[in-house]
């Protein structure tokens, strides 16, 4: 189960106890105090939102949070406080344009109903998204991918080599569990691929090969 | 088809180890490739043992050379299927199999083993055990 908790939102005012509602009958208390409808004497309160508006779309009358009129700050706070509240719309601005861009709706209601703690199940992907794992995603996948298939094609060509000569020697196992590597070790694996392959270009003979055949040289038949 | 979903829990349990190191979320890539790569041993080890036993080595050569570049797009197009095929995937199959309970888990971890490992070696074992330079 994951939760996710908005430092933005906090909940004023007296919740109901949730020993005397269900979750369903809670989320619509919570949906109807979003929408300024219902006789709820709870709401969500954005600490963004201006100075004195009561924040959020709810019920403002009964709000008596550090933002209302009422409020008894000094003014050395006000500036302060207007400056985290700057701060605030613009994270909020910045994470509601994330979840516009990176989230469709599916995604969008599991996030809302996990915010209010109703219990959906949440993707591995939308919690990578949630976390900012996915940022050039696409480049760094393709990157990735291409770095260890050079591995994959490096144990098959290997193996053909072999099988046309008739031989295994120690280069070959040597090569083949280069390619292995190149596929199974993070990070490093794929970087030694793409180096391979720049090596293979620039030199004419890759550097997997040239370790190949000085172990040959020294260790195997020839 | 067994064979595809024998290759999808292989991936699984692959990409299970990987999770937690590439979280790229999309295709968890060492298991993709490791699926292909069992693929295209198993194909490999079946053309290899008929061309070894039936084949002199120069005829051999002679053969992998004007179908090496088969062999080659072969691998590609493998990948690209395992590819597509694995994209989004991972969640599917951790909602199928995540919870199986550990006995089973235990013996299906070793067929994944032996499924991967067998093919890697085959080809080397056969070649250790005769003669096919002539």
């Amino acid at each position: 189960m994951f939760n996710i908790t908005l430092d933005e939102v906090e909940i004023v005012g007296d919740r109901p106890h949730p020993t005397y509602f269900t979750w369903w009958s809670d989320f619509q208390n919570n949906y109807n105090s979003c929408q300024g409808g219902g006789n709820t004497q709870w709401q969500y309160q954005n600490s963004s939102a201006p100075k004195g508006s009561g924040g959020g779309h709810g019920n403002s009358g009964n709000y008596s949070g550090p933002w209302s009129s009422k409020s008894n700050w000094g003014n050395e706070n006000s500036a302060k406080n207007q400056e985290n509240s700057k701060q605030n719309a613009e994270e909020i601005e910045n994470l509601t344009y994330q979840i516009e861009e990176k989230f469709n709706t599916s995604e969008k209601a599991t996030i809302a109903l996990n915010t209010i703690n109703v219990p959906v199940k949440v993707t591995t992907e939308v919690i990578d998204k949630l976390s900012g794992a996915v940022n050039n995603s696409d480049l760094v996948n393709f990157g990735t991918f291409s770095g260890k298939s050079i591995g994959l094609f490096g144990v098959g060509v290997t193996l053909i080599s072999s099988i046309s000569d008739g031989s295994f020697t120690v280069g070959d196992g040597f090569r083949v569990a280069i390619g292995l590597a190149t596929v199974f070790i993070p990070y490093a694996g794929p970087i030694y691929g793409i180096i391979d392959v720049g090596v293979l270009v620039g030199t004419g003979k890759s550097a997997t090969d040239r370790f190949g055949d000085f172990m040959d040289y020294h260790l195997g038949p020839y | 088809m067994i064979f595809l979903e024998i290759f999808d829990y292989m991936y699984f349990r692959i990409a299970q180890f990987y999770v937690k190191i590439e979280r790229n979320s999309k295709v968890y890539t060492s298991a993709t490739i490791a699926v292909t790569l069992t693929q295209f041993l198993i194909l490999i080890d079946i053309v290899g043992t008929v061309l070894l036993e039936n084949y002199s080595q120069e005829n051999r050569a002679i053969i992998i050379r004007n179908f090496f570049m088969v062999f080659i797009v072969l691998l590609a197009i493998l990948n690209i299927f395992n590819y597509k095929r694995y994209y989004n995937a991972y969640d599917k199959y951790n909602e199928k199999w995540s919870c199986e309970d550990k006995k089973r888990r235990i013996l299906k971890g070793i067929v994944v083993f032996i499924l991967f490992v067998i093919p890697l070696m085959y080809i080397p074992i056969l070649l250790s055990l005769k003669d096919y330079t002539i």
